[in-house]
């Protein structure tokens, strides 16, 4: 084997290494982000439901969505309601459940970086995909459709941004009971639908009842609707225009349920959360 | 198996290990040069009510800047339960732990950075490289080595292209290894660092580990190869049941063990008369004799047989193999405190 690098400091009883820095966490979770990107790229299955399906779904909801909304408000929120559900939330866990069963995460956990840094460098690339696409659609939507430019719009970023939060931290409580990437299609399957159904994506919420309503505008998609139809149309769900206070003040119900559900997430994480492999 | 008294190639370091008594005292301050792992009174339980199992049971241990620390013993004796405390990834269940002066749990981010990890067993997406892997793990540290120079410490440096998958079982250990000491750790702990390596890899290791030792590191190694803890050991501890039976430097663990001497009693001979202070018993067809005094015995037997022919005559001194054996043999527990006072004496 190579002889040591004779130029190590040699520690003497006397003279102890001073400690050493730890890392800065952004670092660490840039090195973790770096790594998991590269397999994503590698993993045909992954990249695909990454970069395609919501485009793919995109054009699918186009087609059966309620009218009500407008193509504006419409492309961009399905584009970062579908990147949510399928690459913050589905790819999410089966990448974390593929590294947890490869023993990487057990690896990783005897290292330098926290329990926080691992989990949110192998979430980053996801978010970044998440957002890039949600961005890019607003950006399309807003040229498309002629949309005058507006500071409520960044409305949709804040909510974005939340709404990846939220998803990363569902996507994370989701993994325990999970046992393996193909079991993975069972275990996302209500946190998928019953969320999509309620989203106002698929039934409009303008024409549910009120107490479907009330419960829709509690769960985890439904306030990235509500926040696009604000930031783009600058109307609440019924249509009614809103004046700048008015559109702030109703911001702040949907993301205190985006909020609300990330706390949800997080409690179950930090109780069930496994790092070694389950089988 | 080597059985000699002394490892063959021992390093000669000032620290070469005499058992400090660890101190209980909760406020003790670690100075320069003292213990840089230690625990005392050390628990580990897993589970509640019916299922509660206690792993490890009351485990004082301490190592030094320079020294290691072979933790050895059956498996399920709670050697990686204790190794798995005083790296931090557990709470221990009772007792306390210091890991470079501080509690490796509850202040990990500061630890860590300070000491070096290869567990039993740790894995990589398959399809990721050596260098990738390399890479990821350097920037999760404080200061690491480049990771081309932690490959080549461990003759990784020809696989850095290799995806993990295609490594040999030995290759992925080794790949393990050069992790744990990228961060130029103070203190390294070795979870059977050498199972899986062929014997040219192994002697590798060991060369590694002995410059690290060179150095100042200090480790604490646990191993299924007795061999392995005979050569590289300043200190040695034995686990059973959840607690340290025998410990001490390798001298001292074999030290008030019989010498053996065995041969096939010949016809003609006559029964094997009765020596002073000589334990005699039989393994199949041999006679094994159990003796305090290796030399005084086989001279004895050697005068009994004049010029008759001994069968298969065989003469060895204590070894750490017989010790363990006669360990791993106790179905019972052992009272922790009297072994620990024997074996330390």
């Amino acid at each position: 084997m190579t002889t040591l690098d004779r130029t190590d400091p040699t520690p003497t009883p006397t003279t102890p290494d001073p400690a050493p820095t730890p890392a800065p966490a952004l670092r660490q979770i840039g090195a973790l982000a770096r790594a998991e990107w590269t397999l994503l790229l590698r993993n045909k299955v992954a990249a695909i439901n990454c970069f395609a399906l919501p485009l793919v779904c995109a054009v699918f909801f186009l087609g059966v969505a309620p009218d009500a909304l407008g193509l504006g408000v419409l492309v961009p929120t399905i584009v970062l309601g579908t990147a949510l559900l399928f690459v913050v939330y589905y790819t999410l866990v089966t990448a974390l459940v593929a590294r947890r069963e490869s023993l990487l995460l057990k690896r990783l956990r005897a290292g330098e970086a926290s329990d926080g840094v691992i989990l949110a460098g192998l979430s980053a690339p996801f978010v970044a995909v998440t957002l890039g696409q949600a961005v890019l659609a607003a950006a399309a939507a807003t040229v498309l459709f002629d949309l005058p430019l507006h500071p409520r719009m960044l409305l949709f970023l804040l909510g974005a941004l939340a709404a990846c939060v939220t998803w990363v931290m569902l996507a994370i409580a989701s993994t325990p009971m999970t046992k393996s990437v193909e079991h993975a299609q069972i275990t996302t399957l209500p946190v998928i639908m019953v969320p999509l159904l309620l989203s106002g994506l698929s039934i409009p919420l303008a024409v549910m009842p009120e107490p479907l309503r009330t419960v829709a505008q509690l769960t985890p998609l439904t306030p990235v609707t509500e926040l696009s139809t604000l930031a783009f149309a600058g109307t609440d769900l019924d249509g009614r225009a809103l004046g700048g206070a008015q559109v702030l003040l109703a911001a702040i119900r949907p993301l205190l349920v985006l909020v609300a559900w990330a706390l949800v997430g997080t409690w179950v994480a930090k109780r069930t959360m496994r790092w070694e492999a389950r089988s | 198996m080597d059985i000699h008294l002394q490892p063959a190639n021992r390093r000669d370091h000032a620290s070469a290990a005499t058992i400090a008594p660890v101190a209980h005292d909760e406020h003790t301050t670690t100075v320069p040069g003292d213990a840089l792992v230690a625990a005392t009174g050390l628990r580990r339980t897993y589970g509640k009510g019916a299922t509660r199992f206690e792993a490890v049971r009351g485990v004082d241990l301490a190592a030094r800047r320079g020294e290691l620390f072979g933790l050895l013993g059956t498996n399920g004796a709670g050697k990686t339960s204790t190794l798995e405390v005083l790296e931090g990834l557990a709470r221990p269940s009772g007792g306390r732990v210091r890991v470079c002066s501080e509690d490796p749990y509850t202040r990990r981010r500061t630890v860590r950075p300070r000491i070096g990890i290869m567990l039993q067993e740790a894995g990589f997406p398959s399809d990721m490289t050596v260098t990738e892997a390399g890479r990821m793990w350097a920037g999760t540290m404080a200061a690491p080595r480049p990771v081309a120079e932690a490959l080549g410490l461990v003759d990784l440096g020809h696989r850095a292209g290799v995806a993990v998958q295609n490594l040999s079982g030995g290759e992925r250990r080794r790949l393990d290894l050069a992790l744990a000491i990228m961060g130029r750790p103070e203190v390294l702990f070795l979870d059977e660092p050498t199972t899986g390596l062929d014997p040219e890899s192994r002697a590798g290791v060991w060369d590694l580990l002995r410059h690290l030792l060179d150095q100042g590191t200090c480790i604490v190694l646990t191993t299924h190869y007795l061999e392995e803890a005979e050569r590289l050991a300043d200190h040695l501890a034995i686990m059973h049941e959840g607690r340290i039976v025998r410990h001490g430097t390798l001298a001292e663990v074999v030290a008030g063990q019989p010498s053996r001497v065995e041969f096939v009693p010949p016809a003609g001979l006559g029964p094997v008369p009765a020596f002073a202070g000589v334990d005699v018993g039989r393994d199949g067809d041999r006679v094994v004799l159990r003796t305090p005094d290796l030399q005084a015995t086989l001279g004895e037997v050697l005068a009994w047989a004049g010029p008759t022919t001994l069968p298969g005559l065989r003469a060895s001194t204590a070894s750490l193999e017989q010790v363990f054996l006669d360990v791993a043999g106790r179905s019972d527990s052992v009272d922790s405190d009297s072994a620990n006072a024997s074996a330390a004496a």
